[in-house]
């Protein structure tokens, strides 16, 4: 009985307990900072995938087909980029004359794009000092 | 006196102009007449590519090339008659830094000169391939015969050529007014104004060596010298030591020998010995006058291949 009267007590209470006054006013810009909030503290491919999503959104296909679609469209640029390096690191296997200059400008990026592999670089021969020196008081 | 100076002046202006004519034109020959013996090398390895020039000294294909271009190389090509042929690599020579390198087919060459008979103040025309311009020609002088660079001796004496050279010319011929090759571009100096040219006689030693044992046999007797204090019968250059057991010591040669000539090379000083030296070809005999209590002798020494680990130096007799 005792609690019954000390909840109707605490409700008779409530009822007149009001919110300041410009709860009211600030109450949608609080709203918006908040949602705000939420939505940079989401990963980044969530929000691209929401974003990606409601492309679609108007077209009636099904949810599971769209992604498949996205995923083979990755892949496939990714082994694209990947064929093209590997094309630049071996250019000095089809070396020919007219092809020096070429093969020159294109040192540095497959240096880059593949250190492991043969770093086509021309060096044009003429040292500053000769390859063989000798004793003078020998023979 | 203003209107007599340009009349004096006229015959002058006119035989200084035809002179220059004169020498460009001769230049202008002796290019057209080589620039098909000169090739460009291009040689792969892991690390890449290497370019050099080269020059034909026979019509069987035979190249001369700059060591440093085709040294462990995978594959050489060189282009001949907007051609890329395959190049055997004969030998890499890395006393004088030349290589010997040989194409299968029939070629024009360059005549050899006698670059004994170079002194300062010659006039020198090379023809190469810098970088990756086409070939071309340049005109020098031979400023001297130098032994060492960078306080180092060479493997024998080089000429130093005022000549502007580029990266690409290593190996390429230098050639005398006669048309003929005297030299190889093996170095330039500092930042390229002037070059050290191998003379041809000392490359020439390379190739005797191949076409009369298939390998290189540079010969060596043994013996140390030193300069004396004075000169004896026009030498300074003394026998130091000789080494235990070597073709010296045993030949009957003795410290405190002065040296007079090495198979008829003069030596009036230690450093005369370099050039004799290089010269040596195991196996061959060689005589070295000496003189020994005033009194001249020849001796014979038959040199062998340097051994690769030191020698002990025999008991000095004086």
């Amino acid at each position: 009985m005792e609690s019954e009267e000390s909840i109707s007590k605490l409700l008779r209470l409530k009822r007149y307990e009001q919110p300041r006054p410009d709860y009211f006013e600030d109450f949608l810009a609080e709203f918006q900072l908040r949602q705000r909030a939420e939505v940079i503290h989401r990963p980044f491919w969530n929000i691209a995938w929401d974003r990606f999503s409601s492309l679609f959104a108007p077209i009636p296909v099904p949810r599971l087909v769209t992604a498949s679609s996205f995923a083979v469209a990755v892949i496939a640029a990714g082994v694209t980029l990947q064929w093209s390096g590997d094309e630049t690191a071996d250019a000095p296997a089809s070396w020919n004359l007219s092809s020096a200059a070429q093969t020159r400008l294109g040192t540095a990026q497959s240096a880059f794009t593949k250190p492991a592999k043969r770093v086509s670089s021309v060096q044009y021969v003429l040292p500053t000092r000769p390859i063989g020196y000798a004793s003078a008081h020998s023979f | 006196m203003a209107l007599t100076a340009p009349l004096f002046s006229l015959p002058l202006c006119a035989a200084d102009q035809s002179t220059a004519q004169n020498i460009c034109a001769e230049f202008g020959r002796i290019f057209e007449q080589h620039r098909r013996s000169v090739v460009r090398i291009y040689a792969t390895d892991d690390l890449g590519i290497r370019v050099g020039s080269g020059f034909f000294v026979d019509p069987s294909g035979v190249i001369y090339t700059h060591a440093g271009t085709v040294m462990n190389a995978e594959d050489v090509k060189v282009s001949f008659d907007d051609r890329l042929i395959p190049a055997r690599v004969i030998t890499v020579d890395d006393r004088n830094g030349v290589a010997l390198l040989k194409v299968d087919c029939s070629t024009p060459f360059i005549p050899i000169g006698d670059s004994d008979k170079i002194t300062q103040t010659t006039p020198v025309i090379l023809i190469g391939f810098p970088e990756e311009y086409e070939v071309s020609s340049n005109f020098g002088m031979i400023a001297a015969r130098e032994r060492q660079h960078l306080g180092k001796y060479f493997a024998t004496s080089h000429f130093r050529a005022n000549m502007a050279v580029q990266r690409g010319e290593g190996g390429a011929p230098v050639l005398n007014l006669a048309g003929e090759v005297i030299g190889i571009l093996v170095a330039r100096i500092s930042d390229g104004t002037a070059c050290h040219i191998l003379p041809i006689r000392a490359a020439e030693k390379t190739r005797q060596d191949i076409s009369r044992f298939g390998e290189l046999r540079p010969g060596w007797v043994g013996g140390e010298v030193e300069d004396a204090t004075a000169p004896i019968a026009g030498s300074t250059a003394q026998i130091l030591t000789l080494g235990l057991g070597t073709p010296a010591a045993e030949s009957g040669l003795k410290a405190g020998d002065v040296i007079l000539s090495i198979n008829g090379i003069p030596v009036t000083c230690s450093e005369d010995v370099l050039d004799a030296a290089y010269f040596l070809t195991a196996g061959d005999l060689v005589e070295v006058l000496i003189l020994r209590d005033g009194e001249k002798r020849s001796i014979s020494v038959k040199p062998i291949t340097r051994p690769t680990i030191p020698v002990e130096a025999a008991a000095q007799e004086k």
